[in-house]
């Protein structure tokens, strides 16, 4: 009787123990997978974004002939944007561009046609919205790899993370451009 | 008690055994995946699996049925407890909930629609009364039964009746995991009613004389694009007279068609976790335990007396 009671106890002891490490396995299979979806999900907005630069440029044109390298440097940040292949890179490119960004709109105030166009208006609330958007995207992202990184070295998680080979993953972290002061400089004619 | 009576129990007892083990699991696995998903504001939103923290807000007024508090959801069961004969269990004879009714979620940085059908709810009851020795029934409890003709009263008094309210009120911050998914948009609505009431002209002869403006019996081209733009410029007016539509509408928290998880809470992730951690022990523990000494005592049962 004893030996029945034993055996089954070890067959709960066995489901017990497989059903936690399917659960773990599982469980960081979503998290990895979440990870690719949120960056692909920042993607979509990088991309309306930069589908909104070009239109910013051809209007600002028109009103800042004196601004031609900032304009000209923007144009540049987009270009180095869609080059970028590595989580880090595009980071970089994408701080660079938003600082870029910034300054523009913050140039833009010493223009007040620009600033009364209509067409430049939307744009700046849209691209400024956009802005937004990413951030918090960024942030999910970032809880993503947080909870991913912290999971992949924590036990019992950490056995089958090694079994499957599970790395560390890079953060989106914001660059020091982006951390400073945007730079204002104004090309007026002297 | 016949004499096989404990070996049914015993065998009822031994199978809900392994049914908690298993539910433990269950629940250790929402625990894993509330713990895994981090929250997400409403401003960066994306479709699919998504978690918030975010205060409700009422699309429409309602009020709960039993305390009459504003809400913007709400769920009741009224039970009456049959005794059989020394035990006895809650019956429930009325219950009801507004999970038809859509709420807004707004967490400072959007607002978006939830759609509760289909949520299971992770709420603590916020109203229970038990009628008995010295408790009778208030007036808006009576109310409520006499309107719902429930029988509460019997021979000798009033029935032993359990009153229990859930609800969700007004700028209540809320725990959601649920699906954000597309639903049909303004101009595909628009597009719909449009459609609809072409329909129902067509089928109107007395409104087709109308549409033939020169009276030939024939509806040109003309009469009939004529038709179709006073068609939907009268459904216009009608759209913005009932207010302007909301770009928020677009996409709506609700059950998923893949994911079909979708919690709602009044507590917080944290005590979420808490809670789901306990019944995830217990479940497995517990279950494993209690399966473990029923199989004991119907071994010991067959080997002393047999079946």
């Amino acid at each position: 009787m004893v030996g029945i009671i034993a055996l089954v106890a070890f067959l709960f002891l066995v489901i017990g123990v497989l059903f936690y490490f399917v659960s773990i396995y599982n469980g960081l299979i979503r998290i990895s997978r979440n990870i690719d979806k949120s960056w692909a999900n920042i993607d979509v907005l990088l991309k309306q974004r930069h589908d909104e630069i070009p239109k910013l440029v051809k209007v600002c044109e028109g009103y800042m002939q004196y601004e031609r390298d900032t304009l000209e440097k923007i144009t540049a940040a987009r270009t180095a944007c869609l080059g970028a292949k590595s989580v880090g890179e595009s980071a970089k490119a994408e701080g660079e561009l938003s600082k870029m960004l910034k300054t523009l709109f913050a140039v833009a105030e010493n223009y007040p046609d620009l600033k009364a166009n209509q067409n430049f208006m939307q744009l700046q609330q849209r691209i400024s919205y956009l802005e937004n958007q990413i951030a918090d995207r960024r942030e999910l992202y970032n809880d993503s790899v947080n909870i991913y990184n912290i999971r992949i070295h924590q036990i019992p998680d950490m056995f089958v993370a090694q079994m499957l080979q599970m790395k560390s993953r890079e953060l989106f972290k914001i660059t020091e451009e982006e951390r400073g002061d945007v730079d204002i400089k104004f090309d007026l004619p002297k | 008690m016949s004499k096989s009576d404990d070996v049914v129990w015993a065998l009822v007892i031994c199978g809900f055994g392994v049914w908690s083990f298993f539910w433990g699991f269950k629940r250790l696995r929402r625990k894993r995946l509330i713990e895994n998903i981090p929250t997400s504001t409403i401003r960066g939103l994306a479709l699919g699996l998504v978690e918030l923290v975010a205060k409700a807000q009422k699309i429409k007024t309602l009020k709960s049925p039993l305390t009459g508090t504003e809400c913007v959801f709400y769920r009741y069961t009224v039970e009456r407890y049959e005794s059989r004969g020394r035990s006895g269990r809650w019956v429930v004879t009325a219950k009801g909930d507004s999970f038809s009714c859509p709420f807004w979620l707004d967490d400072g940085t959007g607002r978006i629609m939830l759609l509760p059908a289909g949520a299971e709810l992770m709420l603590p009851v916020d109203y229970e009364f038990r009628t008995g020795w010295g408790k009778t029934l208030s007036p808006h409890l009576t109310t409520f039964m006499e309107k719902n003709y429930i029988r509460y009263r019997g021979l000798f008094g009033t029935h032993t009746l359990r009153f229990r309210e859930w609800y969700i009120q007004p700028n209540q911050s809320m725990y959601v995991l649920g699906t954000a998914k597309k639903t049909h948009n303004f101009l595909d609505d628009h597009r719909e009613k449009l459609m609809g009431r072409l329909r129902e002209l067509k089928k109107n002869p007395a409104k087709m004389k109308e549409v033939d403006l020169n009276k030939d019996g024939a509806i040109s081209v003309e009469e009939w694009d004529f038709a179709v733009e006073k068609v939907e410029r009268e459904l216009i007016e009608e759209e913005l007279a009932s207010g302007k539509p909301d770009e928020a509408t677009d996409v709506v928290i609700g059950k998923g068609q893949v994911e079909k998880i979708f919690i709602l809470s009044d507590q917080s992730q944290k005590e979420l976790t808490k809670k789901l951690s306990w019944q995830a022990m217990t479940g497995v523990f517990g279950g494993a335990i209690l399966a473990l000494i029923m199989l004991g005592y119907l071994l010991f049962r067959i080997k002393v007396f047999g079946f």
